[in-house]
């Protein structure tokens, strides 16, 4: 079977086909984003079934949605924002259902993916999980979206919606604290 | 927060862009399984076709009742789904994704001109474009899960196969890699052309001290092996330095570019595996342990299964026979 050159951004042609109400091209950005989506909102909701109901919705949106989808916007940072916006909801129906009014507005805490999770079970990976726990939430959510989930700064801004040179700015001091730890980490291994 | 861009110099920016590449490491995975997916899609494909969509609208909430709860119709969809997904190199993350369908071996051009034969059920991903990260030069990193074999064009930027457990450095060449995470395989680096440095993933301080001590003066060095032209190592699963190199010869590099088949001291499991994905049919074994027997076979060019299953049985004193859904060793 011949892919084709791997290079060519599909989205914008999948979301032309989507206004156009294809649904193959539905099924096509599905398959393109869905593990990614279910491992988002996983980190955010903390449980398998409660993200893929997320999912599930945020993919019925899209194709509610389709006749306003803009070639020219990320789709992928579109259905990113959907799902998120739909966790932090979830969340919050949980905390007023657990009846914990104590009247803080909480960003979802970084959910520890267990230990058999990680794509490489290694020490060193373990150790980054950790020091991420640590991080302020904003970088960590903008160094998560960027570096595990593949957005560009533009669709992680869009996503947490901020403005790219925050996103930046975030990403940069995120990974300024993770390399103090890194640093000392590689000493300590060498020592 | 102040929302000027910070400015970095050089050293700072390729100091972040390692701690970048190392937080690698700690990606959650993807445990979504096929079956899952396929659930959830035929969920999603219910409530989108046909014309009743705008109905749905207001009755959809995370914490609705069963209605609208995910509800795993295992199964059916699952090989037409794959193939769909292969066909228009669906992505299962924001990455350029490939997989290989089953039974074939799938050519790709990457965005740099290089090419990759990529073997059946192995995936590759990489940055869409190569494009580099903060600023700094195009990304040629590719990941790899399964067997692929690589003809790298030289343009100035290092290309670099990651997988789960090792990085293969390109110095301008061919050469193969196969690794399956899944299957704890280690990693086999095998060159045709040209020279590769291979390093292990992970920590070196419990790497094993006999380990590739050609270069024993630092610890650095000792963590890396050279290769030439044919020349093969293996980073060992449970190991964070590649084994000395030691001579293959060339036609044995990468055997499944033409239907062939290698094994050099490997599980009876992992042999299997490889049969099941470049025949697309299932090998059952009548007693699991059998799987840990190691063998070594090779096969230069595409053989009948039965020959091969035929061969595995005489040399493990086993006998094989045809199921429904394949095949059946005992």
């Amino acid at each position: 079977m011949d892919i084709g050159p791997a290079e060519l951004d599909p989205f914008p042609d999948w979301t032309r086909r989507l206004a156009a109400s294809d649904h193959l091209a539905l099924q096509a950005v599905f398959g393109a984003l869905h593990d990614g989506l279910v491992g988002y909102a996983r980190r955010m909701v903390g449980d398998d079934s409660t993200a893929r109901d997320l999912v599930q919705i945020a993919f019925i949106r899209l194709w509610q949605h389709r006749a306003e989808m803009d070639a020219s916007r990320s789709v992928r940072a579109w259905m990113f924002r959907t799902v998120r916006n739909l966790a932090l909801t979830a969340l919050r129906d949980e905390k007023t259902r657990a009846r914990n009014f104590d009247g803080t507005e909480e960003l979802p805490q970084w959910r520890d993916p267990g230990p058999h999770a990680l794509l490489e079970e290694s020490e060193l990976g373990q150790a980054f999980q950790e020091w991420m726990s640590e991080l302020p939430e904003r970088q960590r959510e903008a160094i998560a979206l960027s570096r595990f989930d593949g957005l560009s700064h533009d669709e992680v801004a869009d996503v947490m919606a901020i403005s790219p040179r925050t996103v930046n700015n975030h990403i940069v001091r995120g990974l300024q604290a993770l390399r103090e730890r890194y640093d000392a980490h590689q000493a300590s291994v060498l020592s | 927060m102040t929302d000027e861009q910070e400015q970095l110099s050089d050293a700072e920016q390729a100091r972040l862009s390692a701690v970048w590449t190392a937080l690698g490491a700690a990606r959650p995975a993807r445990t979504v399984s096929n079956g899952d997916r396929d659930a959830l899609w035929s969920a999603i494909s219910a409530a989108t076709a046909g014309s009743k969509n705008e109905q749905v609208a207001g009755q959809i909430r995370p914490a609705a009742g069963p209605r609208w709860r995910y509800r795993p119709l295992y199964g059916v969809a699952a090989a037409a789904a794959l193939l769909i997904a292969a066909a228009i190199g669906a992505a299962p993350d924001a990455h350029s994704t490939v997989n290989a369908p089953l039974a074939t071996v799938t050519p790709v051009t990457l965005p740099d001109g290089s090419t990759v034969e990529l073997d059946a059920g192995s995936t590759i991903r990489y940055r869409p474009g190569f494009r580099g990260w903060f600023g700094r030069p195009a990304d040629r990193t590719i990941r790899l899960n399964g067997s692929a074999y690589f003809a790298v064009t030289t343009t100035g930027a290092p290309f670099v196969v990651e997988t789960y457990n090792a990085a293969v450095e390109v110095l301008g060449t061919q050469f193969a890699v196969n690794a399956r995470a899944d299957e704890s395989t280690g990693t086999r680096v095998a060159v045709a052309e040209g020279r590769v440095r291979v390093r292990g993933i992970g920590s070196p301080g419990s790497a094993p001290s006999d380990a590739a001590d050609t270069d024993g003066a630092n610890a650095d060095a000792a963590r890396n092996v050279q290769l030439a032209a044919g020349e093969r190592t293996l980073v060992r699963h449970d190991a964070y330095s590649p084994d000395a190199a030691v001579s293959v010869p060339l036609d044995r590099v990468a055997p499944w570019r033409v239907g062939g088949l290698v094994a050099i001291d490997e599980p009876l499991r992992t042999v299997l595996r490889q049969l099941e994905r470049q025949y697309s049919t299932t090998i059952a074994l009548a007693d699991p342990t059998i799987g840990d027997r190691r063998i070594t076979l090779y096969f230069a060019e595409r053989t009948a299964l039965e020959r091969i299953l035929s061969d595995v049985a005489i040399m493990q004193e086993l006998q094989w026979e045809r199921t429904r859904e394949g095949f059946l060793l005992r």
